[in-house]
């Protein structure tokens, strides 16, 4: 088989990994301990951990701290509900089929999108895919990404684009959203790529993107990476649907829905393929319908699905983990929108509050339960000396964007339904000491 | 509605009354039967199984972008959510029932203990890559 691929040696097929990363011995482990054992150790070991809700928690950028019912976790511990696998005999697996039915339903009405997907890696990979997308749907090779773009979310894009020989157009960073992406798309571009709210918080009118877009035969690719926001701010479904009616490819969008309804903290970070949500809007023709959600998702089915075809389904299925699934299913449209204005209004105490603090700027007009804020310092110097306090003060944008130093005073700050005026004081007093 | 056409997808549904009153049994309770309405056949947009306190603000800094078409999101309360899943649940086979030979995905069983310390708050997973590294997430 070596020679049938053109290598030499297993040692050769592997020559990507560095040699430092190879494992030349037995791994070392331990013996075998008892559960009692095992228990004492990890005890030990997450009491050396700083846990979201130990104190002040402020940090969003991309994944949100929320409430989760404690049914939910009841629900998702359910043994017939762990599996994590594709449920490829549909006759075992009804009941897992019916709530992914249900849930793409949901997904569907929240984003106003006629498609939604059930499954992908995450919000960053799934981004992704929906480029490699529309690069087929156009037959076209050139994405514009907005500077409003998450920038691990661009990251993935560019990794994807270097493979693949495509082109990329990045703007720079844009923590106002004043950038004039309308000028960057032209008739070779496939996709433009715009997150709203944007990795610094900006809401972003999204409705003449999406008619430059059309009027240049490319696809808006809508990127979210909190879901909440849906309960109170225009979804993207609805910010190009004016020109549904018209045919062609421009009348197709694409838009992600990030992981982060609800799901706990607690859960990221785990290897099951998670659950990031494309959702796309068609023209109307059926066989437009079923080439959208075939190409992106492929799982290795033979043959795309039909709608309305309910065994179908488990193509799309990876993870049978969806704590969000369920909250949706207790909050509902009632709930959503509640918990999205408790959020909103949190965020805008938080703003308030933290544009009192001498030196302090926030730059976001228009924001959801995110925003950006100028410090007179460096933002990592001053969230590690709130760190050291207990408190959790958001992302420095120079975490992610270490090589622009006129970034380095910037600060996300989210804050949730989960954060309290008791958080808010202690969290500006401590700004106002550090500062 | 799902079906474009109005149409129920559960003869029954046709009925008019309180949901509960149209389905086939006099209290509702439809024990080991296997039919699970959809969650669009029985939830409502008008209520939330999860309160939820708006603190008080003056102002908002949405500007245009309010959403003004409703979301048709329904909701279970939390016993109608629990029955809800515990009957789907029941559809399903599952690792804990018998051996799952699925092709490349065999499943394995995992120690109990695992679930409780994944899921416990300071666990690594219930931290971020990107906190401040003066809150460590450490693992060994």
């Amino acid at each position: 088989m070596l020679a049938a691929i053109g290598v030499g040696s297993v040692e050769e097929l592997f020559s990507d990994v560095p040699e430092d990363k190879l494992l030349h011995a037995p791994l070392d482990l331990p013996r075998r301990k008892t559960e009692l054992e095992v228990s004492r150790i990890l005890r030990g070991l997450a009491r050396k951990n700083h846990a979201a809700g130990d104190g002040p928690f402020f940090l969003g950028a991309g994944a949100y701290r929320h409430h989760v019912p404690a049914s939910v976790d009841h629900i998702i511990q359910r043994s017939e509900f762990l599996t994590s696998y594709t449920p490829y005999q549909p006759e075992i697996t009804q009941g897992t089929l019916q709530y992914l039915f249900e849930f793409q339903t949901q997904v569907a009405n929240l984003t106003a999108m006629e498609v939604a997907n059930a499954s992908m890696y995450d919000g960053s990979t799934g981004t992704a895919e929906a480029v490699l997308m529309a690069h087929r749907v156009t037959r076209r090779r050139k994405a514009v990404i907005s500077g409003g773009l998450h920038p691990q979310y661009r990251d993935v894009i560019a990794t994807n684009s270097a493979m693949a020989g495509d082109s990329m157009v990045t703007l720079d960073p844009d923590p106002r959203g004043t950038e004039d992406i309308l000028a960057a798309i032209d008739g070779e571009t496939s996709c433009v790529v715009v997150q709203s709210p944007s990795f610094y918080g900006q809401l972003i009118n999204l409705r003449p993107i999406a008619a430059k877009a059309q009027a240049n035969g490319a696809l808006l690719i809508a990127v979210f990476t909190e879901v909440v926001s849906l309960g109170l701010i225009e979804p993207p479904g609805a910010q190009g649907g004016r020109h549904r009616r018209r045919r062609g490819p421009g009348d197709r969008q694409c838009a992600l829905v990030r992981r982060t309804l609800c799901r706990p903290l607690r859960h990221q970070g785990q290897v099951h393929p998670a659950d990031a949500r494309p959702a796309l809007r068609r023209n109307g023709r059926r066989g437009g319908q079923a080439r959208l959600c075939a190409d992106p998702f492929n799982t290795g089915a033979a043959h795309p699905p039909r709608q309305g075809d309910l065994e179908h389904l488990h193509q799309f299925r990876a993870s049978a983990r969806w704590p969000s699934r369920r909250i949706m299913t207790l909050l509902g449209e009632h709930g959503l929108s509640r918990l999205a204005e408790a959020n909103h209004a949190r965020a805008c105490q938080l703003a308030d509050a933290l544009a009192g603090v001498p030196g302090v700027e926030v730059l976001n007009e228009c924001f959801f339960n995110e925003f950006t804020v100028r410090l007179p310092k460096p933002a990592a110097e001053v969230v590690e000396v709130l760190a050291r306090q207990g408190i959790v003060a958001g992302l420095p944008v120079s975490r992610l964007e270490p090589t622009r130093p006129e970034l380095a005073d910037l600060l996300v700050v989210a804050a949730t339904e989960t954060a309290t005026e008791g958080d808010i004081a202690w969290f500006v007093r401590a700004l106002e000491e550090a500062l | 509605m799902l079906n474009k056409d109005n149409r129920p997808t559960r003869p029954y549904l046709e009925q008019t009354g309180p949901v509960e009153a149209r389905r086939p049994t006099f209290t509702g309770n439809r024990a080991l039967q296997g039919e699970e309405p959809l969650l669009f056949e029985i939830g409502r947009t008008d209520m939330s199984g999860v309160d939820v306190d708006v603190p008080e603000t003056s102002g908002s800094r949405l500007g245009q972008h309010r959403r003004r078409a409703p979301i048709n999101l329904p909701a279970l309360s939390e016993p109608e959510a629990m029955r809800h899943y515990v009957r789907l649940s029941q559809k399903n086979y599952a690792i804990d029932m018998g051996i799952y030979p699925l092709g490349s995905c065999t499943m394995k069983h995992n120690p109990r203990l695992t679930r409780r310390w994944r899921g416990s708050p300071a666990s690594p997973t219930s931290t971020r890559c990107s906190r401040p590294q003066s809150c460590p997430a450490r693992w060994s």
